[in-house]
Order: C-alpha cells, then sequence, then structure tokens
C-alpha cells in the first residue's frame, strides 16, 4: 500500500515535471495543466493572507502571471508547488502593501474534503477568526502556523525580524484564543 | 486559567494544521490569466530601472560624503567652546545597529542599493558617533550641536530616501 501510494507520488512528480518543461518551452496547455493542478493551494494561501476574496483573486492571477514569466528561472531545486507558493506569499504582500486596506473582509470557506460537521464548524470559524486578524498577526500566522513556514522564512518574506515574527504569532494566537473561546469550548470539555 | 491558556495554542496549533489546502475559486481564473500572458510584462525596462537605481544611489552617495565632509570638520575643529546655555540635554548615544522599521525598508530594497544605504547608514552613524564625543569632551560647544543635529538630519534624509527607493519601486513592479 504503501509503495503504491510512493508510485503514485512519484508518477504525479515525473508527471508534473513533464509539464514545467514543455511550459518553459512556451506550451500554455502544459502552463494550464500547472494552474488546474496547483489553483486550490495558491487561491487558499492567498485568500488567508489577504482576507477577502477579491484580493484573493487578483494576487492568484498575479501569481501565476508572475510564474509564467519566470518559469525560465526554475531549475527544479525545489517542487514546482513550493516555488509556487513563494512566488502567491510575494505577489500577495505586494499587493497589500499597494492596496493597505484596513478593513477586515469575511469569506466564506468551502472545504475540498469531507470533514465531519462539527469540526466543519470548528474550521470555519477558525477561518473567519484569522481573517478578523490585524495585517501583520494574520500574515505571521497563515505563514507559520498553517503553512509551517520557519520563523525564519516567515521573517525573510515578510521583511521582519524573526523576533518580531514570533511575537506577531503570540499576539495572533492571543487574539484567535480570545475570539475562538465560545466555539472552542467543546472540544477543551469532551479531553 | 493557566491550563486552558496551554490547551488552546496547541488546540489551535491542530486546528490551523487541519484548515483545507485546497480551496478552489469561485469563478474560473483561467481566461484572465491566459489574456494577461498575451500583455508585455509589467515589470519595469531593466535599462530605465538601472537608472533610477542609480540615481537613488547617486544621492546616497551624496549624503554619504557631506557626511565625511562633516566628520572631517568636526574632527578638524579644536577652537575654543563658545558660551552656551539651554542646549538641553546631552544627545543620547546611538549604536550604528539597524532597527527593526529601518530592516523593513532596507531588507525591500535590491542587493546593490541596500548595500550602498547600509554603507552611508553606517558612515552617517559613525559620524555622529564622532560628534557626540567630541561633545562628551565639551558639551556647551553650539557648533558641535549643530552638527549633530545637521548629521541626524542627514540620517533622516537617507532613510526617507531610501523609504521613497522602496516604494517607488514596489509601484512600479506593479504597474
Amino acid at each position: 500500500m504503501t509503495d503504491h501510494k510512493a508510485n503514485k507520488r512519484g508518477e504525479t512528480a515525473t508527471a508534473e515535471r513533464s509539464l514545467v518543461r514543455d511550459a518553459q518551452r512556451g506550451s500554455r496547455p502544459a502552463f494550464e495543466a500547472l494552474y488546474r493542478q496547483h489553483v486550490g493551494q495558491i487561491y487558499a494561501l492567498c485568500l488567508r493572507l489577504m482576507g477577502n476574496v477579491a484580493d484573493a483573486e487578483e494576487s492568484t492571477q498575479d501569481a501565476f502571471v508572475r510564474a509564467w514569466r519566470k518559469l525560465d528561472s526554475f531549475r527544479g531545486g525545489s517542487a514546482f508547488g513550493t516555488w509556487l507558493y513563494r512566488i502567491a506569499v510575494n505577489e500577495s504582500l505586494a499587493r497589500q502593501r499597494k492596496s493597505r486596506r484596513t478593513q477586515p473582509h469575511l469569506y466564506l470557506v468551502e472545504a475540498s474534503g469531507p470533514v465531519g460537521a462539527a469540526k466543519e464548524v470548528q474550521l470555519d470559524e477558525l477561518e473567519k477568526a484569522i481573517a478578523r486578524l490585524p495585517e501583520g498577526a494574520r500574515q505571521v500566522f497563515v505563514l507559520a502556523a498553517v503553512y509551517g513556514f520557519s520563523h525564519r522564512e516567515v521573517a525573510r518574506m515578510l521583511g521582519i525580524a524573526p523576533g518580531t515574527s514570533k511575537a506577531q504569532l503570540h499576539r495572533a494566537r492571543q487574539l484567535l484564543a480570545e475570539r475562538l473561546e465560545g466555539p472552542m469550548a467543546p472540544t477543551r470539555k469532551n479531553r | 486559567m493557566k491550563k486552558k491558556a496551554k490547551e488552546m495554542p496547541s488546540q489551535l496549533h491542530r486546528l490551523a494544521q487541519q484548515l483545507p489546502r485546497d480551496i478552489q475559486p469561485a469563478t474560473d481564473l483561467w481566461p484572465r490569466i491566459e489574456a494577461r500572458l498575451d500583455a508585455p510584462s509589467a515589470e519595469p525596462n531593466v535599462a530605465t530601472n538601472r537608472s533610477g537605481l542609480w540615481a537613488a544611489a547617486a544621492a546616497l552617495v551624496l549624503v554619504a560624503t557631506s557626511s565625511l565632509t562633516t566628520l572631517i570638520l568636526v574632527r578638524e575643529t579644536r577652537g575654543p567652546a563658545p558660551a552656551t546655555a539651554g542646549l538641553g540635554p546631552e544627545p543620547a548615544v546611538i549604536g550604528v545597529g539597524l532597527r527593526a522599521p529601518e530592516l523593513l525598508v532596507i531588507s525591500a530594497l535590491s542587493d546593490e542599493v541596500r548595500d550602498v544605504v547600509i554603507t552611508n547608514l553606517d558612515i552617517v552613524r559613525s559620524a555622529r558617533a564622532d560628534i557626540e564625543q567630541a561633545l562628551q569632551k565639551d558639551p556647551n560647544n553650539t557648533w558641535l550641536h549643530h552638527s549633530w543635529l545637521r548629521a541626524y538630519q542627514q540620517e533622516m534624509d537617507l532613510l526617507n530616501e531610501a523609504t521613497w527607493t522602496t516604494n517607488s519601486l514596489a509601484e512600479r513592479l506593479k504597474t
């Protein structure tokens, strides 16, 4: 079973490398296939970083357009998805710096996989609470807690000191804990 | 209460890890992306951009040169201390290390401009440190006070210039 999964992953990676090579040679269909493969992940990241649908859609477009223009510089040192993530983070932050919107926007999240009703409510509450976080705390929480980037990487991406990243994460956790106390209380009681 | 506070971050962490990694946008973005692939690159023309960078770098070098002049003048000053009063407390010694807001501005610059900014900041701050040393020996010297203020102004100008360059580049990269 594990071998089967590993083989499947290997096949997917090989197919993706082939798509990347074709796209690097200028193939639009290959790039569209890469878009279809990754748009969900990139849009999710942009949505969480931007906090609203309109900017998330724009950032997603910016990220793919930038990726198309920079395809030549992708050498395959990391996974294509990781490379795209970094571009999406940069594009989202650049758009945020440009617009500097202060009003947080709520958005609806449609989970792609099946989840239990109670968990879905919790995750939905968390998504909404993340969207209401102050910009700096939201960016750090999304990158560090949701996507698992190290404080060093987060600091480099956001142009802040690693200590600031840690402080913002702490602040985000405190704010989220305050806001989620209600919806999360049943889970604590069950422990 | 302590238990609550401890549980919440770990629970938050667990929930955060469970958030869906894949969210499909409500509309298909590909047609808009494809339309933009045909458009000429919005990235700034390299030659134009470089000339802008060099102009910014030249401005920074001018500031640094001016600071060096101040430094040399201060070092050569051995005149009698004028009688002054009411100049306020002696300026605090400020280190040459970069502070967080400056790091934020400077980290957004290109490598070549960043090097120039950091070098010049070091020069200006080192000049200020020298003036401060001179002021410790001669606290009533108004000329030294003026020089210190001028060096401080130059430092502010340098940081403003860097901020302007950062914002200007970000704007140009997006248009």
